[in-house]
């Protein structure tokens, strides 16, 4: 087995036949930018990648087993789970993987056969592994799903049964104006495999597209009895409430550096956060208001009324 | 996730960037350097290129330093448009697609987002005829717009309008401001 210490998998390869998995040169990187990929990219750029065949993930698991995770955060798009995992990686004993490729893509080959359900369920922790080798202080792990993975809840749970994990949402016309103004890869046509659409129809309008993925999305959280967390809780809840929610006991000092990383906007370092729901909804559309009274406004008031009555984190 | 083409969220004054197309004359335009690839008639105007080139359309491959020319001082609105894409310029040109003229269906090398090379059309001045298809699917490129093409992809572009097609073609470094222009969720 090759050593893959200071190497981190940027990808998994599906495309062409037998599955490789794609490695760069990290070391002691914290992937402290907003996301996984930003810091891949420069990585990328600044050595050569090595491949291997799955299996080097999983002898380099046995041989040096990464962090277990500590927390989970699946979430609607556009609604603060960034900003979630800024907080946490203010903290030098947190790890935060935002949107981590490899993952994604290993429950894609799920999702396209060409890995069988306890195959993937292997690599995911397999690759959760080689992603989780802890940089200095680092203690704990968490990991922020990209929005679609909730759709796999059952293959992630079969891979960590007990890892704690919440599911965050905001106000849907809020986040279909964020997606209409700056869409996401995600949102086009043909990028999501049926399993990941949640029954939406790539040949409607692009709002209604959008916002029947978004209930799905919604959806799948609440079949898997999610904690449900709104983004009007945010920032304050984050080092109280959440940081008990993934059994984290934090010091005061602690918590005001979570607190002060909030202070940023969390994708535009250079903004201070700010509660912009007013802002959004005065920028949404006709079209936007009348997609989100088909296909989300229902599930929406579902989702506040089960987090208010039991499902939340409380006050 | 790579895609093929993707329309950013950034939009600029159509009549602003024709009144700047207006101001330059007929003998500015210069023939396009890959003959083999099209029929009628494919031009262009650098406005930024390498430093020194000696035909500025045709950038100096050796050298890695650009500069913006002295037409563009005639263009002030697309200076304007120019400033506010906040990451590095390389080759910045105004290509001309005259009427009937066709480039056939041919791939360019490293010339992607992947590549960390973005090159992004404004469309200035169009008509419904224009055929601009990536991967034999045709790209509804309105004039003002601002689109990204995945170049390493199969694609051709045909004029069958009665008007010239005049875009605006501008080389991006990939940075941090223009990747948030690609979010991934």
């Amino acid at each position: 087995m090759a050593d893959w210490r200071e190497w981190v998998p940027a990808r998994v390869h599906g495309e062409n036949g037998a599955p490789r998995v794609e490695w760069v040169r990290c070391g002691g990187e914290r992937f402290s930018r907003p996301f996984f990929e930003d810091t891949i990219w420069r990585l990328r750029r600044a050595s050569p990648a090595r491949t291997s065949s799955p299996s080097e993930l999983e002898a380099w698991a046995t041989e040096s087993p990464g962090l277990r995770p500590s927390g989970f955060l699946f979430h609607l798009s556009r609604c603060g789970s960034t900003l979630i995992g800024r907080m946490l990686g203010a903290l030098p004993r947190c790890r935060v993987l935002s949107e981590a490729t490899p993952l994604d893509d290993v429950l894609r080959l799920a999702v396209r056969g060409q890995a069988s359900e306890s195959q993937a369920a292997d690599w995911l922790c397999a690759s959760m592994s080689a992603l989780g080798q802890p940089v200095r202080e680092e203690r704990e792990l968490f990991v922020k799903w990209d929005c679609w993975n909730v759709h796999q809840l059952p293959l992630i749970r079969r891979a960590f049964p007990v890892t704690p994990w919440v599911f965050l949402y905001r106000d849907p016309v809020e986040v279909l104006v964020s997606q209409m103004r700056i869409p996401g890869l995600w949102t086009v046509p043909g990028e999501l495999e049926e399993p990941l659409r949640g029954g939406a129809d790539p040949g409607a309008p692009r709002e209604e597209y959008v916002a029947q993925l978004l209930a799905g999305i919604c959806r799948a959280a609440l079949d898997a009895n999610a904690t449900l967390v709104n983004y009007t809780e945010l920032p304050a809840m984050v080092p109280e409430r959440l940081a008990r929610h993934f059994g984290m006991d934090l010091a005061e000092r602690e918590q005001r550096e979570m607190i002060a990383a909030a202070r940023f906007d969390a994708k535009q370092p250079s903004m201070d956060f700010a509660a912009d729901g007013a802002a959004k909804r005065r920028l949404a559309t006709g079209r936007v208001h009348a997609a989100v009274e088909s296909w989300m406004a229902g599930i929406y008031e579902e989702m506040e009324d089960r987090r208010k009555n039991g499902q939340g984190l409380g006050d | 996730m790579s895609v093929a083409h993707w329309k950013l969220p950034l939009t600029f004054d159509v009549k602003r960037l024709q009144t700047d197309l207006s101001g330059l004359g007929q003998q500015e335009w210069t023939a396009h350097f890959n003959t083999s690839y099209y029929d009628g008639e494919w031009s262009g105007i650098a406005l930024r290129t390498t430093e020194g080139a000696h035909v500025p359309l045709y950038p100096d491959p050796s050298k890695s330093t650009y500069v913006d020319l002295e037409v563009l001082r005639r263009c002030p609105y697309i200076a304007e448009v120019l400033a506010r894409f906040d990451c590095p310029l390389q080759l910045v040109r105004l290509l001309k697609l005259s009427p009937g003229s066709n480039i056939k269906e041919h791939r360019d090398y490293n010339l992607s987002y992947e590549d960390g090379e973005v090159r992004v059309h404004i469309p200035i001045q169009t008509n419904p005829a224009v055929e601009f298809a990536v991967e034999g699917k045709v790209l509804p490129m309105g004039e003002g717009e601002c689109w990204y093409i995945n170049f390493n992809l199969p694609h051709r572009i045909h004029n069958g309008g009665a008007t010239d097609r005049v875009h605006l073609v501008i080389d991006c470094v990939l940075n941090d401001w223009l990747r948030a222009m690609f979010p991934r969720g």
